[in-house]
């Protein structure tokens, strides 16, 4: 597609008066759920957190594995965006606004879980290490600890990132707008951006900079996530491979939310041009890769115990295999090792509804896996006399699905009023490799 | 209407073998009290009795002589009543019930709830709260039966059954009891008051309406039905089989006597780190499995010092009771006929090298310099990571705000120790307030606190003294003597805890002529 039809297609998505129905249904879908958000979050600090399901000796449920979850997911936009660009890979260009956004929704959902999952949650800014009258600094030691000054870093410069890379298609939407209202406001949010030399030259000393700086957080955010789990002792967690598991983990989830995302919109924006069968053909083939990788790791985890043959770890091991919760982990094992296994065939990998169909498995395998890595490694520990089976309360499920609510208004309303292509990159990878006839 | 003391009133009484006591008073009624028989006179129409009066009215019958003697001795000499012969009736045995049911009936044993007695405490939140001694029961009572008798009748614990006597129909939730005796079923009486107030009413059933003076005890002849609903029962242990010999151990005498050492494990090597050095005091608890018969009394002692609430059956269903010591019953052998029970009280270890400390992010559990690992309730924002990495899961968190939702006088609390607020983590603290207070009459008096000064609360409530706790930098101490034994073991310590909490290994003594019992 030519590049100036391209920013006329794309900019007219978001310029245009009329908001197409699918929009209005979904968005309406979405603030429902965000009520019900809301709502469990009312309740939540009302009466405290017991209104969860969470218990002795399980203390963790639901809110830590959905943290993960979602930091998970975000981890997939931060890779395409910085990681692929620090790669010089073309392809990223057409995906990686829907990835930067995704992203930054994944990231403020992942968020709030472990603020609101905290017995006095109004004191969690007593993580943040600033000079007080008590003379207290945070435990420096704790995993926590590192995880709430990873998340910290992670939020904003996802924020930061996604906003930099913004600010050219900002520019274009205001200068091709003709309503006053919308001249104002993305003309605030382009903070001037005039597009002269200048200012591209300052761009392209910034963002990769920037990418620079977020490729190597989505290592060491997710290994921190990892070691949330494996600083603590009860087995089951402690296991040393837990960093790069978590990654690999987060990493799956990530592209198959994007591939998820990625599918309908195109299909809704009639992009099939600017993200082609190509595209998708990648990001499903970086789908298999890091579903085999974290196949590996599930390897492991279930042979380091039988190799060391140490009592505790074998038996958290046979429970995940074959007790209490062993429905689960098995859906854990067919949904993110076994099904993306299709991908290896040409077809699946070109045929859009069952894409989409594995990228679900793969979203809700990877929550099971958390789930699983959460409840199950408490519930039978060191001390027999606490077993006990962790059952998730309705107030669990809401929050769930309210936390999903919260990314998809966000995102909805990113549909609607921010260009979901990269307008400028779009623009200059065509320049580069067709230079345009001479008008 | 305020009763009068024992010391401020006249009365008598009879010793059990019947030899006669006058009561004198000491003192005028400080607070305006009367005696029972004054008030019965009241209601009996004499206007103004007279304490002194009644009673020597009573034993006008004897001489004066008789009454100055009473008076003086305080008890009357040969009042008792003679022993009288007795024999055993004939033919008592066959009018006895059977020693052992017949096969395929069941036979009704009444007792009282350990807890509730005869139901008078059914009012008392902690005693209903309190987990029976091998069924780890609370809020509810249930009819125990054994896993064949269980199994034969298709039942499984949870499930309602509907019982008859001859006397009365009731219906009861079944509880599976490892080691109960087949073919009868226990039915603990103390429960299902209409009246009781506010948290005894409607609790548990009324085993009363089976039962009667014909069959006081146990009653043959019990009919059962299963209805096939579901009652929950709460119960604070889930799972009583011992798998390994980490947590309890024991053994017979005489495998002790082969080898005195079967408690010990090797240790985890030395850590890199130098060891802390506790110059002052070290303080430490000894719990000896041989003396500990799971009555839970520390557990209330341990309530009452300690202002730990009560939090209700539906908290107790999702396992958030707040107990910071718990007994831990451990059957040993088979399910249906266990060999051997074992009782084992659990509080916070005060591990030296505590694994709760480094994961709080906030630094709310820290060490202190005399060993105790102390929680910091204003500090803890409640992540709850040191209840996960707790291998003994010793940690209590406050889901609700469970204190609040005490309804008990706000002035039955003990002023020395705090209240927590919702979302705190709490836990036993080796009782340090009583630490506190000994530590300042020690100051106060320039001495080294004396070994006893200090009484935690499940010690001092310990009918056999299986708790005890003192200074590790004493050597004389009563903790270093327990310690000092072979018996002497820590629970988990291959994770590196050093714990400060050690138990002393259980030994018994079968005897062989009567085989493994």
């Amino acid at each position: 597609m030519p590049a100036a039809t391209l920013t006329e297609h794309v900019s007219d998505i978001v310029l245009e008066r009329k908001t197409p129905l699918w929009w209005w249904v979904g968005f309406g879908f979405s603030a429902s759920l965000l009520l019900v958000f809301v709502g469990a979050l009312g309740w939540l600090f009302f009466r405290g957190v017991g209104v969860w399901g969470i218990t002795w000796p399980v203390a963790w449920g639901f809110a830590i594995g959905n943290y993960v979850w979602w930091v998970g997911m975000a981890s997939g936009g931060t890779i395409i965006s910085a990681l692929f660009f620090l790669t010089r890979s073309d392809w990223r260009s057409a995906t990686n606004r829907i990835a930067e956004s995704m992203t930054v929704f994944c990231v403020a959902c992942a968020g709030i879980m472990p603020i609101i999952h905290l017995g006095r949650w109004w004191y969690a800014y007593w993580l943040f290490p600033y000079p007080n009258t008590m003379g207290t600094w945070p435990q420096f030691r704790s995993p926590l600890y590192w995880d709430f000054a990873a998340i910290l870093v992670y939020v904003v410069a996802s924020v930061l990132f996604w906003y930099v890379g913004l600010i050219p298609d900002m520019a274009t939407l205001r200068d091709r707008d003709t309503n006053r209202w919308q001249q104002i406001f993305y003309g605030i949010l382009a903070l001037g951006w005039q597009g002269s030399s200048r200012h591209w030259r300052e761009y392209r000393a910034t963002y990769p900079i920037l990418a620079a700086l977020m490729a190597p957080l989505v290592c060491s955010v997710h290994s921190i996530v990892g070691l949330d789990f494996a600083g603590g002792l009860t087995p089951g967690w402690h296991e040393t491979q837990f960093p790069p598991y978590f990654v690999f983990g987060a990493v799956l989830s990530g592209f198959a939310v994007v591939l998820m995302l990625v599918i309908p919109i195109r299909r809704a924006y009639g992009l099939q041009h600017v993200i082609t069968e190509r595209h998708l053909d990648i990001l499903a083939r970086l789908m298999l890769t890091t579903s085999l990788l974290i196949t590996y790791a599930y390897g492991l985890e279930v042979f380091m115990p039988f190799y060391r043959g140490e009592a505790h770890e074998l038996a958290s091991v046979m429970s995940n295999l074959s007790g209490t919760y062993a429905p689960w982990y098995w859906a854990k094992i067919v949904l993110n090792t076994v099904i993306p296994q299709l991908l290896w065939f040409r077809w699946v990998r070109f045929s859009r509804p069952l894409l989409f169909i594995i990228s679900a498995g793969v979203v809700i395998g990877m929550w099971i896996e958390r789930y699983v890595i959460v409840v199950s490694s408490l519930h039978r520990n060191y001390a027999p006399s606490s077993w006990f089976v962790f059952t998730p309360t309705f107030w669990d499920w809401a929050t769930l699905a309210g936390s999903m609510g919260l990314f998809l208004t966000g995102f909805f309303l990113l549909l609607r009023f921010i260009p979901m292509v990269s307008m400028f990159e779009m623009r200059e990878l065509a320049a580069r490799r067709k230079p345009e006839p001479a008008e | 209407m305020p009763e009068a003391h024992e010391f401020e009133r006249w009365s008598d009484a009879r010793a059990y073998d019947g030899t006669v006591t006058i009561l004198q008073p000491q003192l005028h009624p400080l607070w305006d009290g009367w005696s029972a028989h004054e008030l019965l006179a009241v209601l009996g129409g004499e206007p103004r009795p007279d304490g002194y009066a009644i009673i020597r009215d009573a034993w006008k019958h004897e001489t004066e002589a008789f009454w100055i003697d009473a008076v003086r001795e305080g008890v009357v000499r040969d009042s008792g009543a003679p022993p009288v012969e007795v024999s055993v009736m004939a033919g008592l045995a066959e009018r006895l019930p059977p020693a052992l049911p017949a096969s395929d009936t069941l036979t009704a044993l009444f007792r009282p709830d350990p807890w509730l007695r005869d139901g008078r405490y059914a009012n008392n939140g902690w005693l209903q709260e309190l987990p029976r001694p091998l069924t780890t029961l609370t809020w509810d009572n249930a009819a125990l039966m054994a896993p064949a008798t269980a199994r034969r009748l298709g039942l499984a614990s949870g499930q309602m059954v509907e019982l008859e006597t001859a006397v009365g129909k009731g219906r009861a939730p079944v509880w599976v009891m490892q080691g109960h005796a087949p073919d009868c079923v226990t039915l603990p009486f103390g429960f299902g008051r209409t009246v009781a107030g506010r948290i005894g009413k409607g609790v548990g059933f009324d085993a009363y309406r089976l039962r009667s003076t014909a069959g006081l005890w146990q009653m043959p002849g019990l009919q059962l039905r299963a209805t096939g609903e579901h009652y929950a029962l709460a119960t604070t242990q889930h799972h009583q089989m011992i798998e390994s010999d980490e947590v309890v151990r024991g053994d017979t005498l005489e495998e002790f006597r082969g080898n005195p050492q079967f408690a010990q494990k090797p240790e985890p090597a030395e850590s890199l780190y130098p060891p802390y050095e506790y110059k002052r005091n070290a303080w430490a608890m000894a719990i000896n499995l041989n003396s500990c018969i799971g009555c839970n009394a520390c557990n209330t002692a341990c309530q009452a010092e300690n202002n730990i609430a009560i939090v209700g059956k539906e908290e107790v269903l999702r396992n958030r009771q707040m107990h910071w010591i718990r007994i831990d019953t451990w059957y040993a052998g088979e399910a249906d006929a266990p060999e051997e029970t074992f009782f084992q009280p659990m509080t916070c270890i005060h591990c030296e090298h505590a694994p709760c400390e480094v994961v709080c992010p906030v630094e709310a559990t820290v060490h202190d310099t005399d060993g105790l690992n102390v929680m910091v309730y204003n500090r803890c924002v409640g992540t709850r990571f040191c209840s996960n990495n707790c291998p003994y899961k010793v940690r209590r968190f406050n889901y609700f705000n469970y204190a609040k939702d005490d309804p008990r006088l706000s002035l039955s609390w003990n002023p020395d120790v705090s209240v927590r607020a919702r979302g705190v983590m709490e836990k036993c603290t080796y009782c340090v307030q009583r630490i506190r207070n000994a530590r300042i009459e020690a100051d106060r008096d320039q001495r080294p606190i004396r070994d006893g000064d200090i009484r935690t609360a499940c010690q001092q409530a310990c009918p056999t003294e299986a708790i005890v706790f003192g200074d590790l930098n004493d050597p004389d101490s009563a903790v270093n003597r327990r310690k000092a034994s072979p018996l002497d073991y820590g629970v988990l310590t291959e994770l590196n805890t050093r714990p400060r909490t050690t138990y002393q290994a259980r030994l018994r003594n079968p005897n062989p002529e009567i085989g493994e019992a």
